[in-house]
This record gives structure tokens, sequence and C-alpha cells, in this order.
């Protein structure tokens, strides 16, 4: 979409701020265990003190499903780290030689969806929250590397790598001085796009049961709870999945706000 | 195009997929503790655990083991479900019933809503339609599938009573009334890939419109609309194909969840089942065929864009 | 008044920046006219607009006339009936003017599909005899070739007969030659000036090679900033020019063959 860069960035900042600063300050002061169960407040309605209402169990919703979007997004965050710092050696490493098997690996990511990676490791280990963000990152992986490996690749045909080469620069110096601060904002604007896929998995694997166990309340986990419900108590299904949108929709606008201001700046420097 | 550059794509997925069949058997026979007593939990007696030893044949060595499963699954035998004691291809054959036409019906509505609205968007550019139009598939990229599935059900089921919420009649009740089981799930599958077809199209044909071939097609006298069925569209396509192949293995997925959100008796659900109830045959089976498929249906995908577009294929 | 295509005070606007400014002239059936100028004079607006395929948010004013017919005023349907049947054109990239992912005979046979009744055979007919009169088929290309496994020249050959298909009264060809060495060159000229020759047509030939110009033109039209400033026959232009930008020009073309030139040219850089 052509809207103005600053404004992609500012609204999906703004979307993010929602729901994201809530759910950082209850998790500093709360945690990020559930509400606790209270059967004599079952179906609140909405309140000053429960704003949202409570759920079947008598947990405050709000702070049910904002416990749940922190703990989403930690574990998005971490697949992402993971995925992007894999990604981007093995991406250098395909960039610097030619590295099918590299590839080939990439490749893999093709034929194994999230899910089925997940299912796997459940079967074989039971479920947890390592098994969900390996799930998660090994899914990232491939586009990770073949858009690493594509940026280094425009970096390294430049003059100057040939006179750093000449220059008795090893390829490990070269791909640490030059290649890489080259392609870090490429590498940013990639991991906040992800961040958004990863949300969208997480919430995926936890609806299945097949992310991160209880007792950590996950918005997943959340919306296959509260399914059942959804003739009476058709908010309790709405607000979880609300959360995610506004989570997945602030990090693709983040990240797109972000590519197109990076763009402007490349304009800039190249006329 | 040479005779190596036809075989070569193929071969590497044949390839590709052997590394698949090897981990696939890893993660079921590698990792902590041994297949059978992870599927009969951890206060069964050593003589069960030692009578599934035997019936799953798990004596063998592991090379012996992988080689005795690839050839198996190579003849159509796919294994014997521990919980539910037939062949898990009968198992996976009675699923498919509904799972395969779930996912074709996604697959057409996805790219049937999808291009048509990418080249209305193209073709109106920059109209209040086209901005409209991509806000709102902005939006459904974001939104989960499930979470999809579930408003709609509660919007056309629950309130509107105008498609069953969920389960599955079987195709022996008749044609219509599977195919109405199948219509919510298959919208609530299809939306968010129709939303990023639409905008991949849209992009796709703008791009091909700017084309100098197009400014040689108008001088030679195609109108503004025939170059945009007639030559636009089928080069502008080619991409958006690339891209279905792409989405396919997201669609699995999306297939694996909605069936789960409308309790439809398929492939998806059979795969959950048989993880929460430690069903290894099932599952390292069930994986590998829809690995299988996946990557065959990736060449084949392939296979089709290369014999679209004459320039790939002589130079890679 | 015997003459073809009659083009007068034409201009051409985008947003309120002037692009072409009262441009006049007129072509008779069979003669070549040479539009000449430096990039950005505005000689392939000029071009796009005889054609009727400016770009959207350009505006032409004026009159631009084939025999009896006023084109400027025309609907868009009867233009499609006009181009690639009355007025062909080719364009400078050979690269990229092609569709790249059709046959080359069916990019010709397009042209009789247009604008003919022709069966289908018949139509495959007049490809496979359009392809040979261009040069292609002794060259060995098979209408079952697609554009990317062509030179450069046989891409343009292509184009040229897409162009003359339908024999139309007046070709423009936008630096069509530039991009090609000079025996190809000479070759497509050879080609075109037949035409003229043999069934009295017209072309309007852009071009900033001036050499080129001196050797096939009859007429030559000057351009500058968007305005023409000299026209008149090929002789009395390159002989006696009386604008002082057309004299620059002819200097500089004439110097710069000889010797090295010692500053860049201004005036001949890469072609618009």
């Amino acid at each position: 979409m052509t809207t103005h860069p600053n404004r992609a960035l500012r609204a999906g900042g703004i979307l993010l701020g929602i729901v994201l600063l809530p759910a950082t300050l209850i998790a500093l002061f709360d945690g990020d265990q559930a509400p606790p169960i209270d059967v004599m407040h079952r179906y609140a309605p909405l309140s000053l003190l429960h704003p949202l209402g409570t759920d079947p169990f008598g947990r405050d919703i709000m702070v049910h499903v904002l416990t749940g979007a922190f703990n989403s997004v930690t574990i998005a965050t971490i697949s992402v780290c993971l995925a992007t710092i894999v990604g981007t050696v093995l991406g250098l490493i395909a960039a610097a030689r030619p590295a099918r098997a590299i590839l080939g690996l990439a490749d893999l990511g093709l034929a194994f969806p999230p899910v089925l990676i997940a299912a796997l490791l459940v079967t074989a280990l039971g479920a947890s929250a390592i098994g969900e963000i390996l799930a998660i990152a090994l899914f990232g992986l491939p586009a990770q590397i073949r858009i690493t490996r594509q940026a280094a690749r425009s970096i390294l045909i430049q003059d100057y790598i040939a006179a750093s080469r000449l220059a008795g620069r090893g390829p490990v110096s070269i791909m640490r001085r030059h290649v890489l601060p080259n392609i870090l904002p490429l590498l940013t604007v990639q991991a906040t796009s992800s961040l958004a896929l990863a949300i969208l998995s997480d919430a995926g694997l936890s609806y299945l049961g097949l992310g991160a166990p209880p007792p950590r309340p996950d918005l997943g986990r959340a919306l296959a709870s509260y399914q059942i419900h959804i003739f009476d108590h058709s908010l309790l299904v709405a607000i979880p999945g609300l959360t995610i949108m506004l989570l997945v929709l602030g990090f693709n606008m983040l990240g797109d706000g972000l590519r197109d201001a990076l763009d402007a700046l490349h304009e800039e420097r190249t006329p | 195009m040479t005779g190596m550059e036809i075989f070569r794509f193929p071969l590497e997925r044949l390839l590709l997929l052997i590394v698949a069949s090897l981990v696939i058997f890893a993660a079921m026979n590698l990792l902590p503790g041994d297949p059978a007593s992870v599927m009969l939990g951890l206060d069964a007696s050593p003589e069960s655990v030692a009578a599934l030893h035997h019936q799953l044949g798990l004596e063998a060595s592991l090379p012996a083991r992988y080689a005795h499963w690839i050839n198996a699954f190579l003849h159509g035998d796919l294994g014997r479900s521990y919980i539910y004691d037939v062949p898990v291809s009968s198992l996976i054959a009675e699923r498919l019933q509904s799972s395969l036409p779930l996912i074709l019906l996604a697959m057409l509505l996805s790219l049937g809503a999808g291009i048509p609205l990418g080249v209305m968007a193209a073709s109106n550019r920059g109209t209040l339609f086209d901005t409209g139009l991509m806000g709102t598939v902005q939006l459904f990229k974001s939104i989960p599938d499930f979470w999809l599935a579930m408003m709609m059900t509660f919007l056309f089921s629950l309130t509107l009573h105008w498609l069953p919420s969920s389960g599955f009649p079987g195709w022996r009740e008749g044609i219509l009334p599977a195919l109405r089981a199948l219509t919510l799930p298959a919208i609530a599958l299809a939306i968010p890939q129709a939303a990023i077809t639409a905008r991949f199209m849209r992009s796709s044909l703008i791009e091909t419109l700017s084309q100098d071939f197009i400014r040689t097609a108008r001088a030679q006298g195609y109108s503004r609309s025939g170059v945009l069925w007639r030559i636009a569209l089928p080069n502008a396509l080619i991409p958006v194909l690339t891209l279905a192949g792409i989405q396919l293995p997201v669609l699995v997925t999306g297939t694996i969840i909605v069936e789960s959100v409308f309790s439809l008796p398929g492939c998806g659900k059979l795969l959950l089942e048989a993880v929460n109830q430690r069903d290894i045959p099932v599952v390292q089976n069930l994986v590998m065929l829809i690995v299988t498929a996946v990557m065959i249906l990736n060449v084949l995908m392939t296979a089709l864009v290369r014999w679209l577009d004459p320039r790939l294929g002589t130079e890679s | 008044m015997s003459s073809l295509f009659h083009v007068r005070n034409l201009s051409v606007q985008s947003a309120d920046r002037p692009i072409l400014n009262d441009v006049s002239f007129t072509l008779e059936p069979g003669k070549i006219l040479a539009i000449t100028g430096e990039s950005g004079s505005g000689k392939s607006t000029l071009a796009l607009s005889l054609m009727g395929l400016l770009p959207p948010g350009f505006q032409a004013h004026g009159s631009i006339r084939l025999e009896e017919t006023e084109l400027l005023a025309r609907s868009e349907q009867d233009w499609c009936r006009i181009r690639g049947k009355r007025l062909g054109m080719v364009f400078q990239e050979p690269m990229t003017a092609l569709n790249p992912t059709r046959r080359i005979g069916a990019q010709i046979a397009d042209t009789f599909r247009l604008h003919t009744t022709l069966s289908r055979h018949d139509i495959r007919t007049e490809t496979r005899t359009l392809m040979e009169q261009v040069g292609l088929s002794e060259s060995g290309v098979s209408e079952r070739a697609y554009p990317h496994q062509l030179s450069g020249g046989q891409r343009q050959r292509v184009l040229l007969a897409m162009a003359l298909a339908c024999q139309p009264d007046l070709l423009i060809a936008d630096e069509f030659t530039t991009a090609l060495d000079v025996r190809t060159q000479a070759a497509m000229m050879a080609l075109v000036t037949r035409r003229c020759e043999t069934q009295g047509m017209a072309v309007l030939m852009i071009s900033h090679d001036l050499g080129l110009v001196r050797r096939h033109a009859d007429h030559v039209l000057v351009m500058k900033d968007g305005a023409c400033v000299e026209q008149g026959t090929t002789a009395s232009v390159f002989d006696a020019p009386q604008h002082p930008y057309t004299q620059a020009l002819l200097a500089m073309s004439l110097h710069g063959a000889s010797r090295t030139p010692l500053t860049p040219l201004s005036v001949f850089t890469a072609p618009s």
C-alpha cells in the first residue's frame, strides 16, 4: 500500500502498544501465570473490578487474555530470534560459498509446516514450550536463510569487497565488518514481519494443544477452552481473537512501515 | 531446455523427501524413551512393554527398521494403528473423504476469489475500491483462521442457521449435505489465502502492465481490455501459480486447525488424536504421507510454471 | 492535396507541464520523415501521441489527420481499428518489447487476427510469408521460437513483421535501429525503404543518428525542448541549416565522428 511510511509505523506502534503495554505491566506485577480461579464469580458482567467480566472459571478475562498475549509474544519473540540468528549464519555461509546442502535444508521447511514438526515433537516428548519454539523457528528458518543469502550476495559483488579481500581480510572478517552491518536493517524488517507469522503459528499450535502446556495462559488455548461458550458468552471468544488480530496487524504494519522507511532511506542515498 | 535440467528438480525433491523421512523416523525412534513405553505411558508393566516391543518389531536394528518402514510405505502398507488396531491406510483413506475435498475446495475458493479481486484492484488502481480492498486484505491476513472459523460459525450457523456448524455426514448421504458441511470450513480456510493471493495478483498485474510488450500489443491494435485479458493476465498469473504452490503446506496446516474447529472427521483430526494417544504408527506414516503429497504437488506446480514460462529452465 | 498524414499545432501537456509545443508537419505517401533532436526533446512523446498511446495524465491538443480522418478526437474503439492496421509502430527496446511467454509466430499472427477476417490457416501462411520477407526464415528462425531464443536483431525483425503485417499507410519507428550493429541496421532500413517504394508506405523515423537520417530520410524535422526548430528536405537542412541549434547539432555529429571528443557531448547522450 502506498500509505506514508510514518503512518504505517505509527499505526503499528499504537496497535501493539494497546495490547503490549498493559500486558507487560500485568506480567511485571502479577507474573505470567493465569489469574486465580474464583468459582463464586463466574461469568461476572463488565464492571470496574473486571473491565471485561470474568470467564467460566471466575478469572478476570482482561487479565487472563493480556497475560496470554504476553506469553504468546514471548514465545514468538524467542522463536524469531532463534530463526534469525541461525538463519543469518547459514544464509551468510550459503552466500559466501556454493552450499547446496544449506539451500536444500531451507527447502525442507517447505514440506514441514509448524503443525507437523510440533506433532512429531509432541508425540515423542510431550507438549513443551521448547518444542513449540523449535517448531515455529524451524518453519521460519528457510525464508530467513534465503533472504540473508540474497542480501549478502548483493553486497559481496560490490567493488569494495574485492578491494577488502585484496587487502588481506578473511571471509569471516568481511562478513562481520562489511556485510552484516549492511544487511542488518533488512534483517530487522524481516524479523518484525516474522513476528506476525510466529504469533499466528503460536495461536494455532496452542489452540490444537500442540503448544506450550498449562498452567501459563496462552491466547490459542484460551480460545480453545472458551469455544463452547460461543453462543451464550460470545465476548469470551471475541476478545482473545481480537487480541491476536491486533498483535498480528500491529507487527505486520510495523514491518511494512519499517520497509518503506528503509526504501526511502535507500533512495535518498542513491539518487 | 536441456534434458538434465528437467530431471534435476524432481531429483532434488526426491533427495529432500528422503531427508524428510529420516527426520520423521529419527523423531519417532531416537528421542528419549523407546516407542513402546512412550505409547503405553509411564505406569505400564514391563510385560506389556515387551509385548508391544515385539509387535512393533523394535528388536531389529535402527537401519533395518528404517528400511522396513520405507519399503512397506512404498508398497502402500502404512502399518497398524496401535489404538484402533486397524491398518493405518484404511484409517487415512476413510478420513481423506472429507480432508481432500476440503483442501481442494479451499484452494479453488482462494484462487477463485483472490485472482479476480486482484485483477479488479489492479485495473482500478488508486480508486476507493482498490484502497478498500487492500485494507481488507491486510486485515484478513492478520486474522487467525481458526478464530475466523469460529466467528463464521457464530454468524452463519448459530445466528442465521444457513449452514451446519460442525460434523460431516459423509458422502453416502448424498453430495449436497456433504458439500454443505464443508462449505464453512472451506471458506474459513480460503479467506486468508485469498487475501494473500489478491494482493499478490494485484502487484503482479500492475508490474506486468508496465512492461514494454504491453505497449507493443497496444500498438498492434489490442484494446485496453484485450491487452489486459489476453496479454497481461496470462503473464501475471505465472508468479501467482508459484505462490499457490508455496501456499499448499500452509493450507495443510490450516486444514488440521479448521477440522478441529468444525469437528470434521478428517486427516487433521486423525493426526491430533494420534498425537494425543501417542499412536506412533499413525503419526509417523500420516506425517510422511502429508510431506510426500506436498512434495509431489510442489514438483507438479513447478513443472506447470516452467511449462508456462519458457524462459525458465533454459537459464537458471 | 494528396498528402497522407497531417499534423497541425500538436501540443501535449502532462499536468501543467508542456511536453510538446505546436508541432506541425505533413507526410506524403512513400516518403520518409526523420525527427531528430537531443534526448528529452519530446521525440518519443510525439510518436506515442500519433499512435494515441500517451500515458495516463498526458493531454494532446491540435490536429492529427490521416487522409480525411481526424484522429485526435477518436474514440478508443476507433483507435484500436487504426493502430496496427493503418498505423504501425516499432519500438526501440528489442529485448523487452516482445511478450516473453508467447511464440513469435503467434505474436506476429496477432496483427492479422485483430484486423482481418482471414482463416487460421491463411493467417499461418501469411505469417510465414511475412517472416520470410523480413529475413527471419533465412536465418533459420522458426515461428515456434520464443523471444529469448533470438538475437536482438532477430527480435527487431519480429517487431517489424508485427508492424508491417497489415500493410500500414504509415510506419512510426522510434529509434528502432539504435540497439543494433551497423550491418543489421542497414538490412532493416533496406526492408523499410523497399516497402516505401513498392507499397507507398510512409515512414516517420525517430532517430538521433544523423548519418542514418541523412542516408534515408526525404525530410527532416529538428526538435528542441518539445518544439520544432527547423524542418525541410534532408538536403536543405543538412547543407544549409538555418537555426543555430541545427548548426550546432550538425557540427557536433560531424566532428564527433571524426575525432574523440575531449568533453562529454551534451547533445548526444543516451537515447531517450
